[in-house]
């Protein structure tokens, strides 16, 4: 090992970062090199003297820091899907429902009735997919009609009054829900009214 | 998974709360790291805009570094700018004929006046190793080079340092030969 090879291992080994062999290859040159003894204790000194400069008080600057950030959305990715999924079911539930809306026959009435609330359930899917945080406002109106329509074709599917795939897009509701639930929860806090400020 | 990294992902997944509590353990690190780059006066606004740097590039963060080095190579950048404008404000008050005469090199010179006498690239590695206490390859991450090059960039700045302040040493060391 030569002098500048040691002088930079030196520097290294002060801040632990040299392997054992080039630890030995620098003892062996300090025994036969006082130049590099001399320095090496210089360095040392230099050294202890930056590390122990009292810390700085510094002030608290997470308020002012934190008032200047915008709230803002989080990662695309999860949310941008969440919504997306939302609007793709919005627009089936009422492509679902068209048929019975303009049906004929004698039950073409409750259907209609019972379709009117798959369009205004899909309705509510889409304001929030368009308006996450706006949209959160429908949810406990959309949470209970869909719960509601699960239930009630659950039983008739139970009771026999209907065949499963009659009731099948009574499903798209409770799984607009999910989504609807995902979304709430991956918002972030600041929207909450009671976070704001 | 430690504290500080669970507040980390909690704030980028948009937890203001977790972001506000991540912030007030960060920034003392910043903070100094800030000050002994470029100026301890200077350090508030900078902290602000590294802050403000990061957690406009947060969403994005991958997991790929640790959040420390994410944070201190925002912040290395940030400085980066500071440091030049600095430069340049100097440059010119020297070339005016009333310039300041030259830093005292007595035993009250402190750590920044001597850290000013290293280019922005040796102090940059100097102070995240010494003054912050990142190992070299941490440093590394945060300056994009390789460890090779962050080992020799301090001894490189321990020789410059060395090399305008002999005369502190020598007293230091008959200092601790009395005591």
């Amino acid at each position: 090992m030569d002098c500048p090879d040691c002088r930079d291992a030196l520097s290294a080994r002060l801040d632990g970062e040299l392997d054992e062999n080039e630890d030995r290859a620098v003892a062996t040159h300090l025994q036969r090199c006082a130049g590099c003894a001399a320095h090496a204790q210089e360095v040392a000194d230099l050294t202890r003297w930056t590390r122990l400069q009292p810390a700085e008080a510094m002030p608290d600057l997470t308020p002012r820091i934190v008032s200047r950030l915008r709230p803002q959305p989080t990662a695309g990715g999860r949310q941008g899907w969440l919504r997306v999924g939302l609007a793709v079911l919005a627009v089936v539930q009422v492509a679902m429902a068209v048929p019975d809306l303009v049906g004929f026959g004698e039950h073409a009435h409750h259907a209609r009735e019972l379709m009117a609330w798959h369009v205004a359930v899909a309705a509510g899917f889409a304001a929030v997919a368009w308006r996450p945080v706006r949209g959160l406002g429908l949810a406990p109106v959309v949470a209970v009609a869909a719960g509601m329509l699960l239930a009630t074709a659950g039983w008739d599917v139970w009771a026999g009054h209907v065949r499963p795939a009659e009731e099948a897009s009574h499903l798209l509701a409770p799984v607009g829900l999910v989504l609807l639930w995902q979304l709430a929860r991956s918002l972030p806090m600041s929207s909450h009214p009671e976070m704001a400020g | 998974m430690d504290e500080l990294t669970r507040l980390f992902l909690a704030a980028r997944d948009g937890d203001r709360l977790a972001l506000t509590a991540w912030i007030r353990r960060t920034q003392a690190e910043v903070w100094r790291f800030c000050a002994h780059l470029v100026d301890a006066d200077e350090a508030d606004d900078l902290t602000q805009e590294v802050y403000l740097r990061a957690h406009r590039a947060l969403p994005a963060f991958r997991g790929d570094a640790s959040a420390r080095t994410w944070l201190l190579a925002i912040a290395r950048r940030t400085c980066a700018d500071a440091v030049r404008r600095r430069q340049r404000r100097r440059r010119l008050a020297a070339a005016l004929p009333s310039a300041r005469p030259a830093a005292d090199h007595s035993h009250t010179v402190e750590l920044d006046d001597l850290l000013d006498r290293l280019t922005p690239t040796l102090r940059t590695a100097f102070v995240l190793t010494q003054v912050v206490g990142l190992s070299y390859a941490e440093t590394a991450e945060v300056c994009g080079c390789a460890v090779g090059t962050v080992r020799s960039r301090i001894a490189r700045a321990r020789h410059q340092l060395l090399a305008h302040l002999p005369g502190r040493h020598r007293d230091a060391r008959e200092g601790h030969a009395k005591a």
